[in-house]
């Protein structure tokens, strides 16, 4: 991606240029390249028609991306593959190995072929059913077992799960309790305490999978796959200072299904997976792929179709989709029958894409924004330990600071921002029926961006998804969800009825079988390991305006704050919660 | 250099060329005032050679130029610009994808267009517009698979702003206001008879209560009436079943203050025999018969408010200022620089636009003989005096300021600075009604342009036949004369470019019939009734053409074309004003709901040359 690389000319709104036909010759290649299309398996969300050659990963992507493949090949070839699959992985390995030497000498076309067979996975491992829960472990040889391995079976690591994992934006504040769930439950998790009165002070929390009950589950590839359809009650106990909320019990089948609590010993567990399940299914096609990448996606194809290379909004928000195009692309693209994500989670490819299809028709950009989010979801006891909620909400402030100043140094009045012609068309096509479908966006009668404020909201939302937001929800791959049984995209027995079952059905039954399990530890953690580029870091010169480079400092100062920030509120957190460190946040979207 | 960039070079190269016709050899003068009476009387014998009125059978009673004059060819500037047009049109089939064959004989043509310069013989450019017109698109043909079938016409050519926001009902009612014809809609009192539309449709759009017996008075009840319509016969050419529906669309204001666009409420689409009347509830059904309207509004568009109230009430002006008004008098002055190129395109239009097996007769829903029929009719019909501004919004009921009308709004200010400059330039050489009624070559133009066997312009000049015998009838006319030239052609022509381009939603013509009930509506897809990508293609490149045609401004006269100084005071105070307008238009758009910039006086030629 060389063109991050020198600003190519001076930056204008297309009413001050000089040279309009230079601009519109520019916008009709990009025209040429950026283009949407609907692709059949996720109909109507649009997408962009192709990888354009300028939305090809840079070399220092491609460099992570090879490391990161040997550090996975390795792995498998220790796992001691029948001996076929041994020597192939091993003539990889070399393969791979000599592509990273090349560096930057090395053949694109090659390394990506090569990173897609190490991509392709663990044919030849045939693991079978686990004999015990070490076996999953075991599993990790060269590439470190995640954190959340140690004590999965700990409710405090449940609760960790739910507000600082891989998954956080699903918990809301409840004010009207399901009669299921009764002020007896409660006691045992906040003794004395009523159902009643924590709604009224606002400590009653819960994640609801209810809507997951309509969707067909598979038998991709061999196996029957259940994630059923939870609820899970949870209490902030009274007391005193930030402090981590208890589970009180889960409803595993909605409506109707049995509720469990932690006095249920396995059946306890198994209904905490369920949990889990559901939440993997909605982190990966809700949360992740429909909320975050098929919503930067239309930004950025209308970026290039409507706004010019030398507009300042275009030069603001180009970094942020560094490697979006291509990492969609082969995202999108995976989603099919018999991939390897339809192996991972419960629901058919079609059930999980009406997940994805609905949550990216109906909910709208500007609900999405951090303090709307957070005003619907509701959990906002300033006492609940929420490491999510409270580090996340620290960029949004910043970014906004940062995307204000920018915004005034090129918009000093709204008139100047209704003349922008560019501008209008970026947002009306983000939000039209043939090209984006975004609802939401603008604040005009058809979407356009008609002030400055609405502006400013918009464009920090955009830096805000493709940094924080993406990585809260992404990162947790590298190591959360790698490790099957705290986070399963599916279980493999059918939920309890009753906790007398609990004795006919092993716990252990209900995982995943080894091979699944690798395939799920090896699709998550690449991507969850390569970090390419950090938020608020631009190539030198990328912005050339006085003012502008000034707020940049300011910009990169208080994210060395936020830094700082969450390190020493992880001191006195019951986990440290360290995906939303800055120095591990990227800038853009590119995995 | 790249082909595109040179096409964009000589776009661009010759916007500072552009210039009037050649400046007036004398000073001018009224016949009762010039003592050559031999020489005015000579010139015009030899220029009624040339000028002279005709019918053809196209257009049934049209009174058009028996011919072209030599002097009605258009200037090199103009052809290079339109050369550039086609260019662009050939770029984008370019972009679409050819053979290697096809696509080296396309670069060949773009060749030719973009290196038309001064001094190239032009005569050979009509015939190589026909070969672009005529070339097919590769891979462009056939049913769409779905809307981005369209989107995909558009690769180097502008996907309008429309495409983005036509599906809601807000521009269907912002298209009577600030669309491409916003000539039609008319206050009204009442519904009328047949259109059966209750309190409850009403209710449902304007606010809970609001009953019909209410919003009538208080004129908050529009039409758009496409009846003239009704006349035209549906087409198969070239080879599928079209349909165009003389339909009528009730808009209402919504209760409450302050401006608001109208918005739709109701839609029969074929009143004569009583069809069904769609509102807003009805889904799908309702989306269909919007499209209905616009197909019908589009039709109506260029057969009434383009060609038969602009092009074809202009040609009188063209032929009779030639053989009545000698070039020293000051209206021939007036009066040339808004219709230059007037006879040369009409008749370019009749060969390769409206003529049998053109884009026309391919494109719409009618077929070409009624299409032309419709618009002579129409043509014949109008009262010239209905065309000032003024009198046009008091005619159609549009004068109420709580609808939102931006034609309404910038059509008054161009007009009047219009009619102020005329007002001006006429006192500078009629001091009295009796210098009018004096002037014998004035009197001959008024009765030759109001004659049936000449003009026949409806209203034209004072009663009985037409003479004009005051100052103020004499600038009333000709202000009409030099707005309908210049902005009112303007105002329909240029808009073709951004709100009739995409076809989805303003489709040549329907190619399904269209809904008779919602269950008719749920049985066929949405698709089916838009037209096949060729015929898309088509309707995308004509409108592309016509709306992309900029040739001269109004208010620019070449200079010394008025051979007297005595006109530089007022002309500077009339160029003045329209860039006040213009900034006016522009501030004015920050606040609508889209930009309106089909009257900005920067975009408004002097004359219909295209």
């Amino acid at each position: 991606m060389a063109l991050f690389k020198r600003p190519p000319t001076p930056l204008s709104l297309p009413q001050d240029d000089p040279d309009p036909g230079g601009r519109e010759r520019g916008l009709n290649a990009a025209r040429a390249d950026y283009r949407y299309t609907t692709l059949d398996h996720v109909a109507p969300v649009p997408t962009n028609d192709g990888v354009p050659l300028d939305a090809y990963p840079a070399f220092g992507w491609l460099a992570l991306a090879l490391q990161l493949a040997i550090r996975l090949v390795e792995n498998r070839i220790q796992l001691n593959l029948d001996p076929d699959g041994t020597a192939e992985q091993e003539s990889l390995l070399d393969d791979l190995k000599s592509l990273a030497r090349k560096g930057e000498r090395a053949d694109t076309d090659e390394a990506h072929d090569a990173l897609g067979r190490a991509k392709e996975g663990t044919a030849g491992f045939e693991g079978g059913r686990p004999t015990s829960f070490e076996d999953y472990a075991n599993l990790f040889r060269t590439i470190p077992l995640p954190y959340v391995a140690e004590d999965w079976t700990d409710d405090s690591l449940f609760v960790h799960l739910r507000v600082a994992g891989s998954n956080p934006f699903v918990l809301r504040g409840v004010t009207d309790p399901a009669d299921v769930f009764t002020d007896a439950m409660l006691g045992r998790a906040s003794p004395g305490d009523r159902l009643s009165l924590a709604a009224a002070e606002g400590r009653l929390f819960e994640v609801d999978f209810a809507h997951l009950a309509d969707l067909e589950r598979g038998v991709y590839p061999d196996a029957s796959k259940y994630c059923g359809s939870p609820r899970a009650l949870f209490v902030l106990p009274r007391g005193r200072g930030q402090r981590p909320m208890r589970p009180v019990a889960i409803q595993v089948e909605q409506p109707g299904g049995a509720v469990f609590t932690p006095g249920d010993g396995e059946a306890w567990l198994v209904a905490k997976a369920f949990v889990g399940a559901a939440d993997a299914v909605v982190q990966l096609y809700d949360s992740h792929i429909s909320r975050v990448h098929l919503v930067a996606e239309p930004l950025l194809v209308s970026m290039h179709r409507q706004l010019s290379s030398r507009h300042p909004l275009h030069r603001l928000l180009a970094p942020s989709f560094e490697g979006t195009r291509f990492i969609n692309h082969a995202g999108v693209d995976s989603l099919k029958d018999g991939s390897g994500y339809d192996g991972l989670y419960a629901p058919t490819m079609t059930g999980d894409l009406s997940l994805l299809i609905d949550a990216r028709q109906d909910r709208r950009f500007c609900d999405a924004m951090f303090p709307a989010w957070l005003q619907a979801s509701g959990a906002t006891h300033p006492e609940l330990e929420f490491p999510y909620r409270d580090d996340v909400g620290l960029y949004w402030s910043v970014i906004r600071r940062f995307v204000a100043a920018y915004v005034g140094v090129y918009y000093p009045s709204q008139e100047v921002l209704r003349r922008d012609a560019e501008l209008r068309a970026w947002a009306l096509e983000i939000r039209a029926d043939i090209g984006g479908r975004m609802p939401g966006l603008g604040d005009g009668a058809f979407g356009q961006i008609t002030t400055v404020e609405n502006l400013i909201d918009t464009l920090t939302m955009t830096l805000w998804l493709t940094s924080a937001r993406h990585a809260a929800v992404h990162f947790g791959q590298e190591n959360i969800l790698p490790f099957h049984p705290a986070a399963p995209g599916a279980l493999f027995r059918a939920p309890l009825a009753d906790v007398p079952q609990a004795e006919h059905n092993p716990t252990l039954d209900f995982f995943a079988p080894l091979e699944t399990a690798l395939s799920q530890l090896e699709l998550n953690w690449f991507f969850g390991a390569l970090r390419y580029t950090r938020v608020g870091e631009y190539d030198d010169g990328w912005f050339s305006e006085p003012a502008v480079v000034d707020a940049l400092a300011v910009f990169q100062r208080e994210l060395e704050e936020i830094e700082a920030t969450i390190e020493e509120r992880n001191r006195h957190r019951s986990r440290p919660y360290e995906l939303l460190l800055p120095s591990r946040v990227p800038r853009s979207i590119n995995v | 250099m790249s082909l595109k960039s040179r096409i964009q070079d000589t776009l661009e190269s010759i916007e500072s060329k552009i210039e009037g016709p050649p400046p007036a050899p004398s000073a001018p003068s009224l016949p009762q005032d010039d003592p050559e009476h031999a020489v005015r009387a000579a010139r015009l014998r030899a220029a009624r050679q040339e000028y002279n009125y005709t019918e053809v059978d196209e257009l049934p009673g049209v009174p058009l130029s028996d011919g072209v004059p030599k002097s009605e060819d258009p200037d090199i500037a103009w052809w290079i610009k339109f050369a550039a047009i086609f260019a662009k049109l050939l770029e984008n089939r370019l972009a679409i994808g050819m053979t290697d064959d096809a696509e080296d004989e396309h670069n060949d043509l773009i060749k030719k267009l973009v290196g038309v310069k001064p001094g190239s013989d032009t005569s050979k450019l009509p015939a190589l517009f026909d070969l672009v017109r005529a070339a097919k698109a590769e891979g462009i043909e056939g049913r769409p698979i779905n809307l981005q079938s369209y989107t995909d016409l558009f690769r180097t050519l502008p996907l309008p702003e429309l495409a983005l926001v036509w599906p809601h009902d807000e521009t269907f009612g912002w298209l009577q206001v600030a669309g491409f014809d916003p000539m039609v809609l008319q206050g009204i009192d009442a519904v009328p008879e047949g259109f059966d539309v209750t309190d409850a449709d009403l209710a449902a759009v304007t606010g809970e209560g609001d009953t019909l017996g209410a919003a009538g008075p208080e004129r908050r009840l529009y039409l758009a009436d496409y009846g003239a319509l009704r006349s035209l016969t549906n087409g198969v050419f070239p080879n599928a079943s079209k349909y165009v529906y003389p339909a009528r669309a009730l808009f209402a204001l919504p209760c409450g203050e302050g401006p608001r666009v109208p918005l739709p409420v109701a839609i029969q689409c074929d009143p004569d025999a009583g069809s069904a009347v769609f509102t807003p509830a009805d889904g799908k059904a309702w989306a269909l018969a919007k499209t209905a309207v616009t197909s019908a509004a589009f039709a109506f568009h260029e057969a009434s408010s383009h060609l038969g109230r602009t092009h074809l009430i202009m040609e009188p002006f063209a032929v009779s200022t030639r053989r009545q008004l000698s070039d020293r008098h000051p209206v021939y002055r007036l009066v040339l620089p808004a219709v230059e190129g007037t006879i040369y395109i009409n008749n370019l239009a009749l060969g390769s636009l409206i003529n049998d097996g053109g884009s026309i007769d391919k494109a719409f829903g009618g077929t070409i003989e009624t299409i032309r029929g419709a618009s002579a009719a129409i043509r014949l019909a109008t009262d010239f005096n209905g065309l000032a501004v003024p009198q046009n919004i008091a005619d159609r009921k549009l004068d109420d300021p709580r609808l939102v009308n931006p034609w309404r709004d910038d059509a008054s200010l161009v007009w009047e600075a219009v009619a102020d400059w005329v007002r001006a330039y006429i006192d500078l050489y009629y001091a009295d009604d009796a210098a009018v009624q004096a002037d014998s070559e004035l009197r001959a133009w008024a009765l030759e342009i109001a004659s049936d066997t000449g003009g026949r312009l409806q209203g034209f000049g004072d009663a009985p036949l037409g003479a004009i015998r005051s100052k103020a009838t004499l600038v009333r006319m000709l202000a009409i004369a030099v707005y309908t030239g210049g902005p009112g052609h303007a105002t329909v022509n240029f808009a073709q470019r951004d709100t009739l381009m995409y076809p989805p939603a303003t489709p040549t013509g329907l190619f399904r019939a269209a809904p008779t009930s919602v269950a008719d509506a749920a049985r066929n897809p949405e698709l089916d009734y838009l037209p096949p990508l060729d015929i898309a293609l088509t309707a995308v490149e004509t409108t592309y053409e016509l709306g992309s045609m900029y040739y001269t401004t109004l208010g620019g006269y070449s200079p010394g074309w008025f051979g007297d100084p005595k006109v530089d005071e007022p002309l500077k105070a009339y160029q003045a004003r329209l860039e006040e307008i213009e900034a006016i238009i522009d501030r004015r758009n920050l606040d609508r709901l889209l930009p309106y910039t089909f009257l900005k006086p920067s975009l408004l030629p002097a004359s219909t040359n295209i």
